[in-house]
């Protein structure tokens, strides 16, 4: 993958680019090219088949889940349907511009889920820390940051161990009601609660033991990566190019852009 | 003596080009006290949880009292051959032991009453009888290690299986282990002890069934298996002290095992030398 | 000559917050140069704190009171019982460059270091690979590596084996042999596997409820099986075989010191047999 050889602050800095674009825009057209670009640059960098069935979960239910809960609240534009919520009576309306809304609410969120998951899941924990650090967030809180992630297949493994251990001795996760399968699971988080947080005071120690200090001017990373002239010029393009779609999205925004002038 | 686990061809992998058992066929009668023995990577833990379903051949079949693993499933077999991890923090999560002693009983469906003198006969068994009300995250190992042994046994199971039971452990720890385990094995149950200490092994065990690369390549008592040193380099192990020391004294006879054997052959008299 | 000691540890109490007992109780401890000392004692003793206040890791670490002085020269390294979760970085080569990066050391200088690290535990060659796809001896080395990046003057180890089988527990000790023979490396390392810290070390000290109840060189600790047995620590097979022959009478205490290991006891029992058989 290219990723591997860019800066990782450059990295860090084009996804945020990115993650900026689905928010200068609230019509779902517009919306719906830029996720879709954004689709196709995934495809292109390269994921892994589980990435794409954990985001069609993720995205997808995300996606839907968020634009069913705007659609009944926009209150602008000529209504298809209203009502109000029983008791409280508040007003509930399906209007021509709210189903947009919703459409546009969908598509962000299943947008910035793209991006961030494909980030976190393609990139190492040191390569977050290093970007982090480079944009100048302090080296002890960028690393703490990404430590999260390093001990998350730990914390898988220690999950399966508890699981099984629970299984023999009668508990079953597959049978029973949904209510029923939910308290069990709620078994196995005490244990791995526990787990984890002797885990932490033994990181702690061994952090301190290799010279870890919170305030710390003398750390550098081992084998940095050197800003690269194309890194510098891209970047600059990429902030050019989010200024202008901003300009057209919500300074002049005749033909694209804002359904709903006044929020985000 | 009945045969009360039975495996028959068993074989398992994720892959086909590295199984992680090749084969194996073996039959635990009940009453038996059985170590299994294996380096890193034998297959032993995986032969061990084949044992209460945990895992299904993928060719061969496992019958417990009888009947076929594979359609059972663990919870249900839990009632007959009964595993104890290593960690007994992967299970503790309950306010009180009692509690936590009474998860496995409860989940058998078993009425209050019946539920109530389990749990009690179980703590007794361990030596924590009447403290149900303590609390079981802060205490020692030790006692997290009995507690764990103590929700097994509550369950009633003919088998039962411990995964390294003494890690971790010190050494009056280790003997009180041992010395629960020996209880519960003149109490009736066949007792199945993954462990790669061979002085427990020489103290304890009656038959050693040894693991290399998925394959059982010894089944014998630990004498027999103590004389073999391309078995015990298998398996990754030294004989106990004491064995190796008569080894090297050139002792007459069988050789001892333990300390207690070797003081009765020495003292005892007579041409050992 | 008198040696200053490296690390040393006075009078030391140490009491965890939620505690109602102390940890520790009026510890001293002086650690020479080259010495290679272990710790055991019964579950709870106190093994790890003592490890610890070795390290300066409580009270840095840890809420609690603390009295009592600790002076040290130079860097220790550490190493934890856990081989997994003592681990920063997801490749070896991460894990070994952390404690070098955090000083500032340029590329040149880590990227000889793991080298050389490396090749002294055994390992080289590794560094590109995860250290969660090792064995469990190898872990520990690893672990022991890492320690050893910035060459510090004492390697503290807190129970490296008692996670580890057979094979792995002995790569770590071969590994402490080494190092033991071929540097000038002070060493501490707790266990309870006292077979292998009777062969390995020069100095054992018994740690009972938080106070120091034996501190003495090898072979007269093993003398002391008294208070060894009163306290629970196991005695080796050895140990307890040569006191039964000496006293059914087959080896007499005075012709030599005590044995520490099969071998040892062999040759001493023919050596008794011989002179048995020359006297016949």
């Amino acid at each position: 993958m290219a990723m591997k050889h860019a800066h990782p602050s450059f990295v860090l800095l084009m996804f945020l680019l990115l993650g900026l674009l689905p928010f200068l825009f609230q019509d779902p057209r517009a919306l719906a090219v830029v996720w879709l670009c954004n689709l196709v640059l995934i495809a292109r960098l390269g994921w892994k088949r589980s990435m794409v069935k954990a985001y069609a979960l993720v995205g997808g239910v995300g996606a839907v889940f968020a634009a069913i809960t705007w659609l009944p609240f926009t209150n602008v534009g000529v209504a298809y349907w209203s009502g109000s919520v029983p008791l409280i009576n508040y007003p509930l309306q399906v209007t021509d511009i709210g189903v947009l809304w919703a459409l546009g609410m969908g598509l962000r969120l299943a947008n910035v889920a793209l991006l961030s998951m494909y980030y976190l899941l393609s990139t190492s924990p040191r390569e977050i820390a290093m970007g982090l650090r480079g944009l100048g967030v302090p080296f002890s809180v960028s690393y703490l940051l990404s430590l999260i992630f390093r001990f998350i297949p730990l914390v898988k493994n220690d999950l399966a161990t508890i699981r099984e251990a629970q299984m023999v001795r009668g508990m079953s996760t597959v049978e029973g009601n949904a209510f029923e399968r939910i308290k069990k699971y709620g078994f196995l988080l005490v244990p791995l609660i526990f787990s984890s947080l002797k885990r932490v005071q033994l990181i702690a120690n061994a952090l301190d033991a290799k010279g870890f200090q919170i305030r710390n001017s003398q750390h550098r990373f081992y084998r940095s990566k050197r800003w690269k002239k194309a890194e510098v010029v891209m970047l600059l393009a990429g902030v050019c190019a989010v200024a202008s779609l901003f300009y057209i999205a919500r300074v002049h925004p005749e033909h694209i852009g804002v359904l709903i002038p006044g929020r985000i | 003596m009945s045969s009360v686990i039975e495996l028959d061809d068993v074989w398992y992998g994720y892959d086909r080009e590295k199984p992680v058992l090749n084969g194996v066929s073996l039959q635990i009668r009940q009453g038996e006290f059985v170590a299994v023995i294996g380096g890193n990577g034998s297959g032993k833990t995986t032969l061990a949880k084949h044992c209460n379903g945990l895992y299904k051949p993928s060719k061969g079949s496992v019958k417990v009292n009888g009947c076929d693993t594979k359609t059972m499933s663990t919870a249900e077999l839990a009632r007959t051959v009964a595993y104890c991890y290593q960690n007994p923090d992967h299970q503790i999560f309950h306010s009180t032991i009692a509690a936590e002693v009474s998860f496995g009983p409860k989940n058998m469906g078993w009425p209050a009453e019946k539920i109530e003198q389990a749990v009690n006969e179980a703590l007794e068994a361990v030596g924590l009888g009447g403290m149900g009300e303590a609390e079981p995250y802060f205490s020692s190992k030790g006692t997290r290690q009995k507690i764990a042994v103590a929700s097994i046994l509550a369950m009633k199971p003919q088998v039962i299986v411990l995964d390294e039971p003494t890690t971790g452990l010190d050494y009056r720890g280790m003997l009180e282990m041992m010395e629960l385990v020996r209880r519960l094995h003149a109490a009736g149950h066949t007792i199945i002890v993954i462990t790669h200490d061979m002085r427990l092994v020489a103290e304890y065990a009656e038959r050693v069934l040894v693991m290399h690369r998925g394959s059982l390549v010894c089944d014998g008592d630990p004498q027999s298996v103590f004389a073999a040193p391309d078995i015990l380099a298998s398996a990754q192990v030294e004989a106990p002290a004491v064995y190796r020391f008569g080894e090297a004294a050139g002792m007459k006879g069988p050789l001892p095992l333990t300390l207690q054997q070797m003081t009765q052959k020495i003292a005892g008299g007579g041409q050992w030398r | 000559m008198i040696q200053e000691p490296l690390l040393q540890l006075q009078e030391v109490h140490w009491h965890y917050e939620d505690s109602p007992t102390p940890a520790l109780t009026d510890v001293s401890l002086c650690l020479y140069p080259g010495e290679v000392v272990g710790v055991v004692g019964p579950a709870a003793a106190g093994k790890t704190t003592l490890l610890l206040a070795l390290a300066g890791l409580i009270p840095a670490n840890y809420a609690g009171q603390f009295a009592g002085k600790r002076q040290a020269q130079g860097q220790q390294g550490v190493v934890f019982q856990d081989p997994e979760t003592q681990f920063i970085g997801l490749t070896i080569e991460e894990e070994l460059a952390f404690s070098l990066e955090n000083v500032g050391c340029s590329d040149e200088q880590i990227e000889q270091r793991i080298t050389e690290v490396l090749q002294l535990v055994g390992l080289p060659g590794f560094a590109d690979r995860s250290p969660f796809e090792l064995s469990g001896g190898e872990k520990q080395r690893v672990a022991i590596a890492s320690a050893l990046t910035n060459g510090p003057q004492v390697l503290l180890l807190d129970e490296p084996t008692s996670e580890l089988d057979p094979l792995g527990a002995r790569e770590v000790f071969a590994l402490l042999q080494r190092l033991k023979q071929e540097s000038q490396m002070t060493i501490v390392v707790s266990s309870h596997a006292t077979e292998e810290l009777a062969t390995f070390c020069d100095r054992l000290v018994l740690l009972a409820k938080g106070q120091i109840v034996l501190n003495l060189p090898v072979r007269d600790f093993f003398a002391r099986t008294d208070v060894l047995d009163q306290h629970g620590i196991f005695v080796p097979d050895v140990i307890r075989l040569y006191h039964l022959l000496c006293r059914e009478g087959v080896l007499a205490e005075t012709a030599g010191p005590l044995p520490l290991t099969v071998e040892e006891l062999a040759a001493r029992y023919r050596e008794a047999q011989l002179v048995r058989e020359g006297s016949v």
